[in-house]
């Protein structure tokens, strides 16, 4: 292992250690209009290098292995020059349990059986066109730290995502999970090709206020960006609507959400963080009420508490996000509404302000007008505009229903996420 | 210095596999940044990606390798991977056939003057600038959040492709970002402030980047707390470089590269307008955008893209009408036609895409002093913090940060909030005038699954918009 070489050369010239050597096999398929686009196998094996000397600190990425020498002396020569200051901790010794949730190795050849039958499946149901991807990855983790920790796991992760495209209408599919028995192109192809036949023929809503029920893909985007801006980094330094707000009602009663170091499909599922802590399971909104921020060791001494283990040398992050479900089937949800909107994806969230949470987003792919309980029409060309804190506030329905959603520049951190009905919130029309 | 003998190993042996075309690009990209979070330096973070990318056609079908681990073992065992998985692909679909333009085949070498070399500066030159910049804010009551960062970035490239072209290239980069935050009263403002460019550690002199931080900073704490809402409306509005840019980018860069028109990137940033609209008529006369990676000290510069084709400025819309596309030699193959060479890659461990380098509306002949006395009463939006745009390119937004009413062809009042909320076609048919100045600001554009950030400027003059609707946040 190239973790065990650094180790030898830093051990004796730096106080604390903790060196992530990650070893990563991934495939690509991409594909549109039918036809693979490109497909990629790349292999790549890196270090994370966090150390520290006294209170001076630096981290490296190593990709050049080939002179790992170079890269350390290079290392230790900014520790020197670096300012003194918060150091990071390393984990002392601990005992780390790696959840069995992973494949042993990535199942290429059945995976892309299903990737590409789900196309054609797609096709089956009158689309015009699609466009998608398949990425599957087996990474190899191993941890050494100063403090005697050694850890070895691997993971392997399984993410897919389709858009197929009708007339004026598009509906979106996707499909997560770490193990490739639970991975189902087919069903997330099936629901974006209904989705892009029902939304053939859109027709324009005005601007206004109305009750919307948004579907996991949407739903996941509000809970990713709220889980971020529960780290501690993210609220000192602006990035977030949550400051001073811990032990404060943000949302209804019925609202769970956690962060969870290890889960299953859970795709960014890791036993140990950047500081070689313990990843674990940490609420952050508890029956409406934000409970905890998330924490590395430098967030966690200047707010007096514990890390969380979801280190980010820099940064806290979260892990994997899961809104627990509620009581209501969607079909009692839509019920519920007498004008509104059901959205099943958006893209393109932007912030005017992440202090007061006001930001916007496209509505893209099928969204429904509802009226008296019942899906009347598609709609097209609507934003949504709102703030964070008015939505949390607004939630009033949580479906039964929870899905994994992960895909590209929208949700980054995976979100097992329920459909939410939420009251009020703004639609605007260019 | 990279290793050129295992790029030119890596394209011999993909050919003998039987790849029709073949690439291959050994690249290193090396990061040093430094942050201070209200004032405290974070972790300096040290970054080195080294390895080669190979990318060819096999059985009709593009596939792309990479690893990092430079031997002659490892270079065939992903070549032969690579053969391996398209074989398996091919088995599964007929795929049309990928046709390549025809291009010049040539050896090139290229770079950007710095003065101090980036591997002769060391750790603390970062620091002690972003303390310096920290300095500036610091002292401002108002601001009671902030975060400053520096980053500077090398990337060293080997291109050789089975045709025989071959280019070097050496580009050093700089950036300072910040992000900071002012209360006064019950008014919160926040605002994003990046600059950046290609060249030694200097450029950010050159780019003036005190002077502009100092003023951005000025301006914050100047409005914050005194900014009132307007009322919707039609209005006349000039638009500074740094909202010109940003609508330049989003409305006309993205939708002119080709790959999203033929809808490759349709699960990603989506497809693009032309596919739909009957015209190629996009805007007034006014509306003249370019795209040029070849700006001296840019932040997109290039000379040679990712497939070896030598640069050049790209009119993309002029008087109006649809002018270029930005093409790879993929798309320009397709067609018949040469390459504009905007294929470019983030890392080595990624296929080179159509990207926009610098893109711009071009400067025009009026003065700002002119179209302050055209307007008479109406809007100033200098800059802008929310935006975004739907994926084929027309529904999008602008929430203007530094605002003012003009009333009697002065700047007055600072406003809140105010949205430039409109169409594509709509805005540029509203474009009545350009200033003579040409700025630009520096970004990171985000495109293609594995997601590719490359920098970039965004960039125009002043602009008249006549009776362009705007709304209230």
């Amino acid at each position: 292992m190239i973790a065990d070489k650094v180790k030898n050369l830093i051990k004796n010239s730096v106080d604390q250690f903790s060196i992530i050597e990650n070893d990563v096999d991934e495939y690509i398929v991409r594909f549109y209009n039918g036809q693979v686009s490109i497909a990629a196998k790349n292999k790549v094996l890196y270090l994370q290098m966090l150390a520290t000397k006294g209170k001076k600190k630096v981290f490296k990425v190593i990709t050049d292995v080939n002179s790992l020498e170079n890269s350390v002396e290079d290392a230790l020569k900014i520790l020197e020059l670096t300012e003194e200051g918060e150091v990071p901790e390393i984990y002392p010794k601990a005992s780390y349990s790696s959840k069995e949730i992973s494949d042993k190795e990535i199942e290429f050849e059945e995976a892309l059986n299903k990737v590409i039958n789900s196309i054609e499946q797609a096709y089956e149901l009158g689309i015009d066109r699609t466009a998608g991807i398949a990425k599957l990855y087996k990474t190899k983790f191993y941890l050494l730290t100063s403090t005697g920790n050694e850890k070895e796991e691997t993971r392997t992760d399984y993410i897919y995502y389709i858009r197929a495209f009708k007339g004026n209408g598009s509906g979106f599919g996707n499909s997560v999970s770490t193990s490739i028995k639970r991975f189902d192109p087919s069903v997330a192809a099936t629901e974006a090709a209904e989705y892009a036949v029902k939304s053939e023929a859109p027709k324009h809503i005005s601007e206004g206020k109305y009750n919307v029920i948004l579907s996991p893909p949407i739903a996941s985007t509000i809970f990713e960006l709220v889980a971020e801006m529960c780290s501690a980094y993210s609220i000192d330094v602006g990035f977030s609507f949550l400051k001073d707000k811990i032990g404060e009602f943000i949302a209804p009663k019925e609202l769970n959400v956690t962060d969870y170091g290890q889960i299953e499909d859970g795709v960014n599922s890791r036993s140990f963080d950047d500081e070689g802590t313990p990843t674990s399971t940490t609420k952050l909104i508890e029956s409406g009420r934000f409970v905890s921020a998330i924490h590395n060791s430098i967030t966690a001494k200047k707010w007096g508490t514990k890390t969380t283990g979801n280190a980010g040398v820099i940064e806290p992050s979260p892990w994997n996000v899961v809104v627990e479900g509620g009581n209501a089937d969607i079909d009692e949800m839509i019920k519920e509404i007498k004008e509104g909107v059901f959205i099943t994806n958006n893209w393109y969230t932007r912030f005017n302000n992440y202090r007061t949470g006001e930001f916007s987003t496209i509505i893209r792919d099928a969204a429904f007008y509802i009226k008296n309980g019942e899906i009347s029409h598609p709609v097209a060309n609507i934003r949504l505009s709102d703030s964070l804190p008015r939505l949390l506030n607004s939630i009033k329905m949580i479906s039964q229903n929870t899905r994994w959603i992960k895909w590209w520049g929208e949700v980054v951190t995976p979100v097992k996420s329920p459909y939410i009905l939420v009251d009020g919130t703004t639609l605007t029309v260019p | 210095m990279l290793d050129e003998e295992i790029a030119h190993f890596a394209v011999q042996y993909s050919s003998k596999l039987g790849f029709k075309y073949c690439e291959a690009r050994v690249q290193q990209d090396i990061y040093i940044s430094q942050s201070l979070n209200n004032g405290a330096p974070d972790v300096p973070l040290k970054s080195e990606f080294y390895g080669i990318g190979i990318r060819g056609i096999y059985k009709g079908i593009m596939g792309f390798a990479s690893t990092n681990i430079l031997t002659k073992e490892s270079v065939s065992k992903a070549a032969e991977d690579l053969k391996r998985t398209l074989e398996s692909v091919a088995a599964t679909r007929k795929n049309e056939k990928i046709k390549m333009s025809e291009e010049d085949v040539l050896t090139a070498n290229w770079t950007v003057d710095e003065r101090t070399r980036f591997e002769d500066l060391s750790l603390d030159w970062f620091l002690k600038e972003a303390k310096e910049l920290d300095d500036i804010v610091k002292s401002e009551t108002k601001i009671k959040q902030r975060l400053i960062k520096l980053k500077g970035s090398l990337q060293l490239k080997y291109f050789v492709n089975s045709e025989g072209t071959i280019v070097r290239a050496r580009i050093p980069r700089y950036l300072f970002t910040a992000f900071i935050t002012a209360y006064e009263s019950s008014d919160i403002a926040q605002r994003f402030i990046e600059i950046g460019g290609s060249g030694g550690p200097e450029v950010l002199d050159r780019l003036n980047t005190f002077e502009k931080f100092k003023n951005e900073v000025k301006t914050m704490t100047k409005i914050v707390g005194k900014r009132n809402a307007i009322k919707e409306g039609a209005y006349d509005v000039i638009v500074g470089p740094e909202v010109a840019g940003i609508m330049a980018h989003e409305s006309i860069g993205h939708p002119f590269e080709a790959d999203r028109i033929r809808g490759r990137e349709g699960a990603q940033g989506g497809e693009s307008y032309l596919r739909d609209i009957k015209s190629n008529k996009i805007g007034s006369s006014e509306t003249n955008i370019s795209d040029d990676p070849t700006i001296p000290f840019s932040y997109g510069y290039f000379l040679f893209d990712e497939e070896g084709v030598k640069a050049r400025k790209k009119e993309l819309v002029k008087e109006g009408l649809v002018k270029e596309l930005l093409h790879n030699r993929e798309t320009a193959g397709e067609l018949g036609i040469k390459s504009n060479a905007s294929a470019r890659a983030a890392n080595y461990s990624v296929e080179p895409i159509i990207r926009m380098s610098n893109t711009y509306v071009e400067p025009g002949e009026w003065t700002f002093e002119e179209m302050l006395k055209d307007v008479k009463n109406g809007l100033f939006i200098n800059s802008f913090m929310e935006w975004n745009i739907d994926d084929r390119r027309l529904n999008q937004r602008y929430v203007g940060f530094e605002a003012y009413k003009i009333t009697n062809s002065e700047i007055s009042e600072p406003v809140k909030g105010v949205i430039i909320e409109t169409t594509t076609l709509n805005l540029w048919s509203k474009l009545y005038a350009r200033s003579k100045e040409l700025e630009f600001s520096a970004a990171t554009c985000g495109k293609g699954d594995p997601e590719q950030g490359v920098p970039v400027w965004t960039g125009g003059p002043y602009l008249l918009f006549k009776g362009l609707n705007l709304k209230v946040r």
